[in-house]
């Protein structure tokens, strides 16, 4: 992976000199998510907690981020791509006397890499595939605060970290317009290795369910939808673009 | 440092460049900050209009408002009830010290003294319940009502005592001091036969009628035994031999015989005995519980007789079932005159 963006990295700048296109995108959506495992957990803070509580928020799809750059080619573009997601669940539990809550907000910053094919057009839309991948980079905060009466009987918090990998299949429709270009983009990421999550203060420190005894990964697998605008930055020699629709 | 490397290695970028690198820069910076949050919020169901339980105590230990201490029981036992309510715990404190708080969900107390001089005390006992609205609070026994009750504690030090002697329609009665709270079960009196101490009785009241001594002397211990299953050690007795002793005579028309004082415990006596030796045979007479006058028709002027009287209990006298009868028994020599 270190490699693939390496190369890249190298490929962007002798774009320029290449006189190839370049463009730079930013890509918006809601990105879903399974999180079994710390649902699982939750639930089992919900067995222990003495009086009711309900999940009333449990990882739902969130807003994701994602600024990209890439160099335009013939039939296909490639280049760099940087998203930010996060979601989270709440264990709460409120009335006159007191409240309890657990949060848990769970975040990734994944660069990486992904390359687009150009299939077909139709009606000046082009249908393109889409492929990517890279590092996931997961920081999950769990905050756990207990008030009893105007008393805070609880009040912890605890920051834990992961890195996992991801691969991205997917497709996208893309419509220009001048020096722009919107997009369409359905994607489904599928998160790749078993790291768990552990203390970032100590490492050895592995966040696990008590109940089961085997450590907690973040499950970041799941379905993409999104919007993309692009912006010409240098145009191709060949202009393509045009070309293509 | 780094905004000045970024502005050297953009200075040949075209303006539209540097524009779209920052927007990108900064859409970027913008957006990491959008990190999920919730607002939402269960709330609980509680119901906050319960009334407050009635509490009932059932006395292991105490009663009254008034509790005797002696200076080896410092333990409390209580058992409380709540009507709906369940219990939470209880703080004690004595004279106004630091309460100490005992949980217990059942509602039965263990509460251990530490010492207290002899005389007067207050003791004060906040009882909790849970409030009963389900709240957060009262789950976590941070609600709930609070029954308030004192004690006046008084400390006896000196209790074990000697048992007072009395004889009373021919039985030894021995009376001692009055154990003065509420959980008393029986005072126990055990007697030293041979080797140890046996049980001769159990009694409700600081008194105890001995129907089988008839005065061979003897050790008795008492002891309180409390409902909670406890004991005191609560006094001893003493007593020494107190047996008739027989005393010759002679009438007027040299008529020889012995006689001697009625048995104080004649009631618990089932007989006299005795026995003439120095003579060529031994002679035995019994003489019933009144009668204290035995003749002697085979003495002669000149003679030196041993006489021993035994005074033979009733059924039921443990030392006397062990066969040791000497303990019953008087001795006297006498010679008569020429």
């Amino acid at each position: 992976m270190k490699k693939v963006l390496l190369s890249l990295l190298i490929m962007l700048p002798t774009a320029f000199l290449w006189s190839q296109g370049v463009k730079i995108g930013f890509q918006s959506g809601l990105e879903y998510s399974s999180m079994m495992e710390l649902h699982n957990l939750n639930l089992q803070f919900k067995s222990v907690v003495p009086f009711n509580t309900k999940l009333v928020a449990d990882f739902p799809g969130y807003w994701y981020y994602q600024p990209m750059i890439k160099i335009a080619f013939k039939k296909f573009d490639a280049g760099l791509e940087y998203s930010y997601n996060s979601t989270g669940s709440r264990l709460s539990g409120k009335d006159y006397s007191g409240e309890y809550k657990l949060d848990m907000r769970i975040n990734k910053k994944s660069p990486g890499v992904f390359i687009e094919y150009y299939l077909f057009s139709q009606k000046n839309v082009g249908f393109w595939l889409y492929s990517g991948g890279g590092i996931m980079f997961t920081s999950l905060r769990v905050e756990e605060h207990l008030v009893v009466g105007t008393i805070s009987d609880l009040n912890d918090s605890y920051n834990f970290k992961s890195k996992n990998y991801y691969y991205q299949p997917g497709f996208k429709l893309v419509y220009p317009w001048h020096l722009f270009e919107f997009e369409f983009n359905v994607a489904y990421l599928v998160q790749v290795g078993g790291g768990t999550l552990y203390n970032e203060k100590d490492k050895n420190q592995v966040l696990s369910n008590t109940a089961t005894g085997n450590p907690i990964k973040p499950e970041w697998t799941g379905l993409k939808i999104g919007v993309t605008v692009n912006y010409i930055l240098i145009k191709s020699k060949l202009d393509k673009s045009k070309s293509r629709y | 440092m780094i905004m000045i490397k970024f502005m050297r290695w953009s200075a040949h970028l075209s303006v539209k460049t540097k524009v779209c690198t920052s927007i990108l820069i900064f859409t970027l910076l913008m957006l990491s900050s959008c990190d999920y949050d919730t607002n939402a919020i269960y709330n609980r169901e509680v119901d906050r209009n319960q009334t407050a339980p009635d509490i009932g105590m059932e006395e292991l230990h105490i009663g009254g408002d008034t509790v005797f201490l002696y200076t080896n029981i410092m333990t409390f036992k209580f058992n409380f009830t709540s009507s709906n309510q369940g219990i939470i715990g209880a703080g004690f404190s004595v004279d106004g010290a630091d309460s100490v708080f005992i949980k217990s969900d059942d509602g039965q107390f263990l509460y251990k003294l530490g010492f207290l001089s002899s005389g007067a005390h207050l003791m004060k006992m906040d009882l909790v319940t849970h409030s009963g609205s389900s709240s957060i609070a009262d789950i976590l026994d941070s609600e709930g009502y609070i029954f308030t009750k004192t004690w006046v504690l008084i400390v006896i030090e000196n209790y074990y005592t000697y048992a007072k002697e009395d004889v009373v329609n021919g039985y030894l009665k021995m009376s001692f001091t009055k154990y003065r709270n509420a959980d008393l079960k029986e005072y126990e009196i055990s007697r030293f036969v041979n080797d140890g101490y046996t049980v001769v009785g159990r009694v409700t009241i600081p008194a105890f009628t001995d129907s089988t001594y008839v005065g061979e002397g003897g050790s008795y211990k008492i002891k309180v035994n409390t409902l909670s299953g406890d004991f005191i050690y609560w006094g001893q007795a003493d007593f020494n031999r107190n047996l008739p002793i027989p005393r010759f005579y002679t009438s007027p028309g040299n008529v020889y015989f012995v006689s001697w004082n009625k048995c104080k415990y004649f009631n618990a006596m089932d007989r006299y005995y005795t026995e003439l030796s120095n003579t060529p045979v031994s002679k035995e007479y019994f003489n019933s519980p009144e009668d204290t006058i035995l003749s002697l028709p085979d003495v002669h002027s000149g003679d030196t007789k041993l006489i021993m009287l035994r005074v033979i209990p009733k059924n039921g006298n443990l030392v006397y079932e062990t066969g040791s009868h000497s303990q019953f028994e008087s001795l006297q020599y006498f010679t008569v005159e020429k």
